[in-house]
C-alpha cells in the first residue's frame, strides 16, 4: 500500500491538527495505511522553534535585558507582532530539518513525514511557501484543518482551561497571537474556496484537501469518519499529480 | 576516590582548553581519577550556543531581513555585532539554565562524572561579570582552572590553529583579530584573583577555589602535558576540599 510522503497539516491553533495526530498514532498500522495512506509516522512542527524562543527571551530577562522576540501574559509568551517575521525563519528551518529527517535511504518506503504548522495576517500560506525548498514540495500532500477565527479562539481557551486542571506550566497561544497572526487568513483565497484540488507551487501541483472540522468531535471514531474520505480524495489527487 | 563536581576551564581562546580537555578523555578513568581527580567528562561550552546565533542569523538573512546578533565577514567568519555584546551576558543565563536542567537535577551525575564548564572572556570586568552571573547552584560544585597566556600567543595559537583547520575542511573559521583584540585583549583575570596563582575566591557568597596555570610554551606531548597538568590539579583539588 503506497502513502503519502509528507503530509503538511495546517490549520488555525486548536483546529484540530494535534487531534488528527493523535488519533493517527493510535491507529493500527493497517487501518492508517489502507484507510488514510499514513506510513509510519513522523512529525516535524514549528512550535517547538518558536517555543525555543520563548525560554531563550526568558533567559534575556534572567540575565537583565529586555526580552527580544516574545511578550508574555502570565505564563503564557507569544511571539511580539512585529517578530512575526520569525514565522519566516521557521520555514526556512524546515527546509534543513526535513533535509536531516529524511537522510536515510528508503526512509519513504515505510515513513510520512508530518509538517505542521499555523499561519496568517501577514505572514499567510501565500507569502510562506516560497521558503520550503522544491525538494519538500515534489513530495508534499496538504491537509487543511479549517475551523473559523472564532472556533479557534473558543477551542485554544477550553484547551487551555483543560490543562490548567493538570498543570500550573499549562499555556495557549496569547490573546496578542491570536489577534496579530491569526484573525485573517488566506487559505480560502489560496485554495479558491474549494474543498480540493491543486496549487501551483514552485512547478509542482500540490494536490490539497481542505476539511471543515466544525461542529467539533471528541470521538474518535466519528472523528476518523469525517477524514477519511478528506484524505482518500488527497490520495487519488496525489497519485495523478 | 572524589573528583571535582564542575571545573571552570577558563582562559583566551586558543590558551589550551580544548587540548586539556583533549588530554583528559585520553586518559583511562583509573588514572583520570587518581592522578588528575577528574571524573567521565562531560562538557558544555558557550561557544557551540555563540555559533547556533551565527547560523540563525544566516537564516534571518536568507529570509530577507537584518542579522540579530553578528555580521558575517568577507572570509566566512563572524563576529558578533558591537550593539549585541549583551549576548555574552546571555550567555551565562544559558549556561545556569542548561546546568540546572541537565546535571544538578540528576544528582547521580556526579560522583563518577565532572563537568567541565568551558568559556572564555576578556575586557575589564570580562571573567568578574561572567563569575557574578553564574548561580550559586553551580559555583557552589565548582573549582577554577585558568589557562594562561598572553594576548600575542592566544593570537598566534589561533591562526595556526585555523591553518591546521584549513587542511581538513573549506569550512574551517577562526575568531577574527578584530574580534580577538576587542574581546581579549585585556584580561581580568589576574584582577580577580589578585597576584596569587592559587587560592579562593568568592562570587555570590560561594567561595570557589581557583588555580592559575602558565600554558607557555605550547606543549603537545602527552607525557609533557601530564607533569604540566598534575600538580596544578592536585593543587586545585586540595583548596576544594578543605574549603
Amino acid at each position: 500500500m503506497s502513502t503519502f510522503d509528507h503530509l503538511l497539516l495546517l490549520g488555525r491553533p486548536a483546529s484540530g491538527k494535534s487531534e488528527f495526530i493523535d488519533m493517527i498514532k493510535k491507529m493500527d498500522a493497517r487501518e492508517r495505511e489502507e484507510r488514510f495512506f499514513i506510513g509510519d509516522l513522523d512529525e516535524v512542527d514549528d512550535f517547538v522553534w518558536i517555543a525555543e524562543k520563548f525560554v531563550e527571551d526568558d533567559l534575556w530577562e534572567a540575565a537583565g535585558f529586555d526580552r527580544i522576540y516574545s511578550n508574555k501574559e502570565g505564563n503564557n509568551a507569544g511571539l511580539k507582532p512585529e517578530m512575526g517575521k520569525f514565522f519566516d525563519v521557521a520555514m526556512l528551518k524546515f527546509n534543513d530539518a526535513v533535509g536531516k529527517m529524511t537522510d536515510m535511504p528508503s526512509y519513504y518506503d515505510a515513513h510520512t513525514l508530518f509538517i505542521e504548522f499555523s499561519r496568517g495576517g501577514d505572514f499567510g500560506y501565500a507569502h510562506s511557501f516560497p521558503f520550503l525548498k522544491k525538494e519538500i514540495w515534489e513530495r508534499t500532500a496538504i491537509l487543511y484543518v479549517d475551523v473559523s477565527f472564532d472556533e479557534s479562539w473558543r477551542r485554544n481557551n477550553a484547551r487551555y482551561q483543560e490543562k490548567l486542571m493538570h498543570s500550573i506550566l499549562a499555556h495557549k497561544a496569547s490573546d496578542e497571537v491570536m489577534n496579530a497572526f491569526y484573525k485573517t487568513n488566506d487559505w480560502h483565497e489560496l485554495s479558491k474556496e474549494k474543498s480540493s484540488g491543486y496549487l501551483p507551487i514552485q512547478g509542482f501541483n500540490i494536490p490539497f484537501v481542505s476539511v471543515c472540522n466544525e461542529p467539533e468531535i471528541v470521538d474518535p471514531i466519528k472523528l476518523s469518519e469525517r477524514y477519511a474520505p478528506a484524505m482518500a480524495t488527497l490520495k487519488t489527487l496525489y497519485d495523478k499529480r | 576516590m572524589s573528583t571535582f563536581d564542575h571545573l571552570l576551564l577558563l582562559g583566551r581562546p586558543a590558551a589550551g582548553k580544548s587540548e586539556f580537555i583533549d588530554f583528559m578523555k585520553k586518559t583511562s578513568d583509573v588514572e583520570r581519577g587518581q592522578l588528575y581527580h577528574m571524573g567521565a567528562v562531560e562538557e558544555i561550552d558557550d561557544f557551540f550556543w555563540l555559533w547556533e546565533k551565527f547560523m540563525e542569523d544566516d537564516l534571518w538573512e536568507e529570509a530577507g531581513y537584518d542579522r540579530i546578533y553578528s555580521n558575517k565577514l568577507e572570509d566566512g567568519n563572524y563576529h558578533v555585532k558591537h550593539d549585541m555584546a549583551k549576548l555574552y551576558d546571555f550567555l551565562f543565563s544559558k549556561f545556569n539554565y542548561e546546568i540546572e536542567k541537565k546535571y544538578l537535577n540528576r544528582s547521580s551525575f556526579y560522583g563518577e562524572n565532572t563537568l567541565i564548564v568551558e568559556f572564555a572572556r576578556g575586557g575589564e570586568e570580562g571573567y568578574h561579570n561572567a563569575l557574578s552571573r553564574l548561580s550559586a547552584d553551580v559555583l557552589s560544585r565548582a573549582a577554577i582552572l585558568y589557562v594562561e597566556v598572553t594576548f600575542d600567543e592566544s593570537w598566534r595559537r589561533n591562526v595556526a590553529r585555523y591553518q591546521e583547520k584549513l587542511k581538513h575542511s573549506s569550512l574551517a573559521h577562526m575568531a577574527p583579530y578584530e574580534t580577538m583584540e576587542r574581546y581579549y585583549k585585556i584580561d581580568d583575570w589576574r584582577h580577580v584573583t589578585g597576584p596569587e596563582n592559587s587560592g579562593y575566591i568568592t562570587y555570590n557568597d560561594v567561595k570557589i577555589p581557583y588555580v592559575t596555570m602558565n600554558n607557555e610554551p605550547e606543549l603537545k606531548e602527552y607525557d609533557a602535558l601530564a607533569k604540566r597538568y598534575k600538580p596544578m590539579l592536585d593543587a586545585l583539588y586540595e583548596l576544594h576540599v578543605k574549603k
